[in-house]
């Protein structure tokens, strides 16, 4: 039994052509592997031995084995090219698979070849292939490959929404929006107790990552105001819906400090760390957003 | 018991109250209390025990602030410590007031205090601690600028809420503004107040009085309280029972005063600080009448020109009355929150200031609608020629002094290159999307103050600074630079006064005075402006003819002003070019027979003529006698504070000038001085000054916003920090102003000074077409390792230092006092001379006749330096370094000279001439005191520091002592030796942050980036002093190294 890793070009571009080969070759081995075991669980239970299955089913086995393929190389260029960002590499799953969605009329014709196969090896592996041949390898190459291309991109602009998101701009007029109050740019956010802590550090865990992602690229250096509070959110005790004490200040004198108040959270942003988040959204995040940050915390006449 | 502080004297003053005849009838008693003001002292025991009731409410640390709105010879304070309470408070006896005033200031306590005449109705107060009062019963108080209080101000005479009985007025306004009342008022008076819900949870404590209170005060009987007030309660405390809350009973001579119920005040700190005015007097001076102008029929206003003003001159009082309340609108009085110029007393007083006038868009409609309002008042106007013709005057002196001075700088790049971003950032904070991400690639073109970015996302202007932060220009657009005109020269714009100008200056013969255009150019550019101007020039440029030059094309007489160092030489220099209408001026008959051109050194200037008569000075002898006033080195002006600057100020000379090439030597801010005496104060052309007004176009309409014009040159140019990231982050000190312009103004900075300083680069096109200066390789410092004994004496004294500094900062800080800079710098002298001059340090064991490691390395330094086929000079401080180096020198028969002010000028010029300038000693060894201005030396090549100065400018003169005309060496060095981690480095940077911000405001350079720290004098010591561990680690390892 072979198992082929994937060929990537040194330049990371996913090949049509290659792919196929690889599943291709996959297939059968996961085929030949299927007909060895229903042979020896056919024999098992000719001697005895309770077995729930002894037989696989083929069109499962065709799709898991792509899928599984598929995913493997999304993983591994994600790996490489989300450069920290929480962006992903993926597939739609309607690309291969052909058989399971029983309701499309496109695939019927493999469908039921599979159910009327004889179940040997040799008609399996005429399955494989006209299995291979209905999948659009072309296009799923050209999915990979564009992903991959912007996945940095498609990363920083999940981090610019986490901060929009957390820090309230997109709601530069509800209760909760910025204002610049002694050269400081404070956003307050509701404190939280145990309960809620859970979603809370895992949005935070966004924010502090796109935090990171500003720092890369500004040279600023927010401190370790977020990290310090995330690990305080995250030892919060169940007993007495535990808080995090009032009058905590997270990241004193640094360019973000978290001053934590009985009902409320405050982000205090000095202005050149505002600066360089503004810079940050606005090469990542929408337009639209940033224009009235702008507009609304009154940058012009600041400068 | 009580300690009595009052004066005595005061206490020996009788009420008026207590002499006047009892009245006989109601009628009679009204009108005595008008007499005698209704004044009756406070007892002495209702003072004390009043004092013994409050002063639990004052804190042991804290000082407070008390007021009585009726303080008579100020009785209820007879108990009251100076050294915890700040006293305030008015009367409208006047020569009462007087003598209280007097006799608080003579006394012993030292009082703080603040006490004016003045009516309660007529006040505006500020907040205090507690008021104690005892005021007048009963007289009716009639104002318009009255508070109105519900309840006790009503509707009166002059309008709503300007009528008041006087206790209760009092008691009123003294609950207002203080956070504990003591009052002692007619028992029928809580009532009134007690309606109030506020009133009623303020109350501690009701006391009824004896009726035989006042006897002492000719009162038998009389049935008052002490009503007593503290905070506001709140919550629970506010619901406590009455019983408990208030304090109620009769007092007397004997009773011991109790403890109230949640009874505490805020202190002076609490308040805010002291405040300048805390009472402020309304109304108009009622003794002397405003209008004196009788009534008439004729109702012209004539509008005449006074100096920069408009003087209106009325023929009917009425006319004048309504025409000035049209024209001046409103007071204006300064408050905590907003501090008015001295000089600015109404809201529309700028309307007849003809320098406002002339910054209107159109200044002949401006005027207009002056008369237009004078028409509305009831006045027909007629404007006099003179005014016209003074409007014209000021509209084209704003136009002469406004136009800027010629001027090329050198910008860094070319006109148009590529760059790199360093990192992402905003391009401008005023474009949407002026953005550029890391290692962005972009394509730079310059613009007149800043450049032109083409990114991705579009075009976006990036001021100098942002850009060399963000940007880093492509190797070969970073190397490369370029000379740029950014103002054309004044002849552009009036192009016949500059050839009128230039035809005098021809037939005088100043083209044989200054032979290269540009000196000539700049000599008809200075000449033009009315005022007066700077001409900054960088040495070796011909500072001294151009003082000549201009001396001699200037109307009238002209006084030049020289350190007394140089007035040898500029006589000289005008003995040289044949120049003989000169004195120099040394006594008083000098000064009756003035020449066209007078010499006088600043010594002289500001020296009493006698003993006797201290202010008696030439200074004040010449007022008005020259009219032109040439300063060379003017820089010194920048303190405004010394007794030269002041002698110039004196002169009241139609034109000034300062010569300097390093005219800002220290900070922004010190333009100010220098350039208010050349070019004025509050004027279209420069709005700021030092102690009135800014100057701005909407003072016309109304100068109730208008700032000072120190504040608004501040807000714009100085800059305010923390000093260092540590101090930030530790919160330990405080904000200091650091030298750097805010990035936001360096543009606006820049334009303010382009009129008023005519610089010029040795460099520049067009000096450099003429002569040609080489520019000096400025090295690295060297860092000079220590020897072990000389380290072990340099920590000692700086423990030393350190250990005084710490009690002494301690001591300051707790005395609430600043630190005395004079001192600390004279302590630290003490660590200066253990790095620098350890010999001369008594008491320790080796004595070190040997040379230091500094000086070995010096000698070293030098003899490179002559291998390299230089000629070296060293500056020190202090004379015994040279002598010491001199010495080792001749040793290795290496032939010096050695050049301080131990000998006199004339000797030691002398030797100079001789050895170096004309013989052949390889090396000058100078102090750095004595080789500063209009000293050349262009025969030496290398100038090595074996010292660092607090000075720039010092290091600057010296460095230029070669850089001359005559220079001939190709290769211009200049080296410094710092002993690793001592003051030689901090004082380094010190220097770097001031040259910078001094290269950037005149030259166009760049600031100091926001991330390097500025070690401000403060964050300085305690960095020296936390060198400390660092040094003594470096003292075990070189015993180490040792053993």
């Amino acid at each position: 039994m072979t198992t082929t890793a994937c060929y990537l070009d040194p330049y990371f571009t996913v090949n049509a052509q290659t792919l196929k080969q690889d599943i291709t070759s996959r297939l059968h081995d996961a085929i030949r592997s299927k007909e060895l075991f229903e042979k020896e669980a056919s024999f098992l239970q000719i001697l005895g031995v309770p077995l729930r299955d002894n037989s696989i089913d083929l069109g499962e086995l065709l799709e898991s084995v792509t899928g599984n393929y598929l995913d493997s190389i999304c993983k591994r260029l994600t790996a490489h090219f989300a450069e920290g960002t929480p962006a992903k590499i993926s597939i739609d799953r309607d690309l291969y698979k052909l058989i399971s969605l029983r309701g499309s009329d496109e695939h019927r014709e493999l469908q039921s070849q599979v159910r009327n196969r004889l179940n040997t090896f040799e008609s399996d592996i005429k399955v494989s292939d006209s299995y291979l041949e209905a999948i659009e390898f072309k296009t799923i190459a050209e999915s990979i490959n564009t992903q991959r291309e912007n996945l940095k991109n498609t990363g920083l602009s999940i981090l610019a929404a986490s901060i929009c998101t957390h820090l309230h701009f997109e709601h530069l007029d509800g209760h909760n929006k910025p204002y610049l109050k002694h050269g400081k740019l404070v956003v307050n956010t509701w404190a939280f107790n145990h309960y809620r802590a859970y979603e809370v550090v895992k949005d935070l865990t966004g924010v502090a990552l796109a935090l990171k992602a500003v720092e890369k690229e500004s040279d600023m250096v927010f401190g370790s105001a977020m990290d310090d509070y995330i690990a305080a959110a995250q030892q919060l005790s169940y007993q007495g819906h535990e808080k995090i004490p009032s009058r905590t200040v997270f990241g004193k004198g640094s360019h973000l400090e978290i001053h934590i108040f009985k009902e409320k959270h405050e982000f205090r942003l000095s202005m050149e760390a505002f600066e360089a988040i503004l810079a940050f959204l606005s090469l990542n995040g929408k337009e639209a957003v940033v224009t009235q940050i702008m507009e609304k915390t009154k940058l012009l006449e600041a400068a | 018991m009580y300690p009595v502080y009052l004066p005595s004297a005061l206490e020996s003053i009788k009420s008026r109250g207590s002499m006047a005849a009892k009245p006989g009838s109601l009628g009679a008693l009204h009108q005595q209390r008008v007499i005698t003001l209704a004044q009756y002292w406070t007892p002495d025991w209702l003072s004390r025990y009043i004092w013994a009731l409050v002063s639990p409410a004052f804190s042991e640390e804290g000082r407070y602030s008390v007021l009585d709105n009726s303080i008579g010879s100020a009785r209820l304070f007879k108990y009251a410590d100076p050294k915890k309470v700040n006293i305030f408070g008015f009367d409208v006896d006047n020569e009462l007031i007087g003598n209280v005033v007097k006799e608080l200031d003579q006394s012993e306590h030292a009082y703080k205090f603040d006490i004016v005449t003045a009516s309660m109705d007529n006040v505006e107060l500020d907040r205090f601690s507690a008021a104690f009062i005892n005021p007048p019963f009963s007289i009716p108080l009639s104002s318009p600028f009255m508070r109105p209080y519900t309840g006790i101000t009503h509707y009166g005479r002059l309008g709503p809420n300007t009528s008041a009985l006087s206790h209760e007025y009092a008691l009123a306004q003294a609950l207002a503004h203080c956070d504990i009342v003591a009052a002692i008022v007619p028992h029928t008076t809580k009532d009134v107040f007690l309606k109030d819900p506020v009133m009623q949870s303020r109350l501690r404590a009701v006391f009824s009085l004896p009726t035989y209170a006042f006897k002492d005060e000719n009162v038998s009987s009389v049935n008052t309280e002490l009503l007593v007030f503290g905070l506001p309660l709140k919550g629970v405390k506010a619901a406590v029972p009455e019983s408990i809350r208030v304090k109620t009973g009769t007092i007397d001579e004997n009773s011991v005063p109790p403890t109230l119920f949640q009874f505490f005040c805020k202190s002076v700190l609490e308040l805010g600080g002291n405040v300048r005015h805390p009472i402020q007097v309304n109304g108009l001076e009622v003794s002397n009448p405003v209008i004196v102008t009788p009534v008439s029929s004729d109702k012209r206003v004539i509008l005449k020109r006074s100096g920069r003003r408009i003087k209106l001159h009325f023929f009917d009082g009425a006319t004048e009355a309504r025409v000035l309340n049209a024209l001046m609108v409103s007071r204006v009085q300064s408050t905590r929150f907003h501090k008015y110029p001295k000089s600015t007393r109404y809201s529309g007083q700028f309307r007849l200031s003809l320098d406002a006038l002339s910054m209107q868009d159109d200044p002949a409609t401006a005027l207009t609608s002056v008369c237009d309002i004078i028409r509305k008042a009831g006045g027909q106007v007629e404007v006099s020629q003179q005014l016209e013709a003074g409007l014209k005057a000021i509209l084209l002196e704003n136009r002469k002094m406004s136009v800027p001075f010629g001027r090329s700088v050198y910008r860094r790049g070319s006109k148009t290159f590529t760059a790199k971003s360093k990192r992402m950032g905003l391009i401008n904070k005023s474009q949407f999307g002026a953005v550029i991400a890391k290692n962005e690639q972009v394509c730079v073109s310059r613009l007149d103050d800043g450049f032109s970015i083409q990114t991705s996302r579009g075009e976006f202007c990036c001021q100098q600074e942002a850009f060399f932060n963000l940007f880093e220009p492509d190797s070969d657009a970073g190397q490369q630079g370029f000379w740029e005109e950014i103002y054309p020269p004044i002849a552009h714009t009036f192009p016949t006064e500059i050839e009128k100008l230039k035809t005098k200056a021809l037939s005088l013969g100043l083209n044989n005075v200054l032979t290269w255009d540009f000196q000539l150019e700049d000599l008809l550019e200075l000449a033009f402006r009315p005022k007066g101007g700077i001409a900054a020039w960088q040495m070796a440029l011909g500072k001294s003819r151009l003082a000549i030059a201009l001396s001699l094309l200037l109307n009238g007489t002209s006084l030049i002003v020289l350190k007394s160092r140089l007035v040898l030489e500029m006589v000289d220099e005008l003995k040289k070019l044949g120049i003989t209408d000169f004195q120099v001026i040394k006594t008083i008959d000098d000064i009756s027979r003035l020449k066209k051109v007078n010499i006088i050194s600043y010594e002289r200037l500001r020296r009493p003529l006698h003993n006797r008569f201290p202010k008696l000075t030439l200074a004040k002898l010449l007022r008005k006698k020259v009219r032109n006033v040439l300063c060379d080195e003017g820089g010194l002006l920048a303190n405004f504070q010394s007794q030269q600057t002041r002698s110039l100020w004196q002169f009241g000379a139609k034109r000034n000038y300062v010569l300097d090439g390093t005219v800002m030597p220290n900070y922004p801010r010190e333009m100010l001085p220098i350039v208010s005496l050349t070019a004025g104060q509050e004027r279209a052309y420069q709005p700021f000054s030092m102690f009135d007004g800014f100057m701005e176009k909407r003072l016309f309409i109304s100068a109730i916003e208008q700032p000072t014009g120190r504040e608004e040159f501040n807000r714009r140019y100085v800059t305010i920090d923390w000093s260092t990231n540590e101090l930030n982050e530790t919160g330990v000190g405080a904000k200091r102003e650091i030298p750097k312009i805010k990035p936001a103004y360096l543009g606006d900075y820049r334009q303010w000074l382009a009129p008023l300083v005519k610089r010029r680069l040795q460099q520049e096109p067009a000096v450099s077409r003429y002569v040609s200066f080489p520019v000096p390789e400025i090295n690295e410092p060297i860092e000079v390792e220590w020897e072990l004994a000389h380290l072990q004496l340099y920590i000692r004294t700086l423990e030393e230092f350190a250990t005084w500094f710490r009690a002494y900062a301690k001591t300051q800080s707790d005395d609430g006092k600043a630190l005395n800079l004079t001192l600390i710098l004279a302590r630290i002298e003490a660590c200066f001379k253990v790095a620098n001059t350890p010999s001369q340090v008594s008491g320790f064991a080796t004595g070190f006749s040997h040379l230091t490691t500094k000086e070995i390395a010096c000698i070293s330094l030098v003899k490179t330096r002559i291998d390299l086929g230089q000629r070296p000079i060293v500056f020190a401080r202090n004379p015994l370094v040279l002598h010491r180096l001199s010495a080792e020198l001749t040793r290795q028969n290496i032939t010096n000279l050695v050049f301080t002010g131990e000998e006199t000028i004339a000797k030691r010029i002398n030797k100079l001439d001789t050895r170096i300038r004309q013989g052949n000693d390889q090396v000058l060894l100078a102090s750095l005191g004595v080789t500063q201005d209009g000293l050349n030396i262009p025969q030496v090549n290398a100038a090595i520091f074996y010292n660092r100065s607090f000075k720039p400018r010092e290091e600057q003169q010296g460095l230029y002592r070669m850089i001359r005309p005559q220079q001939t060496a190709k290769r211009i060095t200049c080296d410094f030796l710092h002993l690793g981690g001592s003051i030689d480095s901090y004082m380094a940077q010190l220097n770097l942050w001031k040259s910078k911000v001094s290269d950037a405001a005149l030259d166009y350079g760049e600031q100091p980036e926001d991330d390097e720290d500025f070690i401000d004098f403060n964050a300085f010591i305690y960095r020296f002093i936390e060198s400390l561990p660092a040094l003594k680690t470096q003292l075990e390892s070189l015993r180490k190294l040792a053993a």
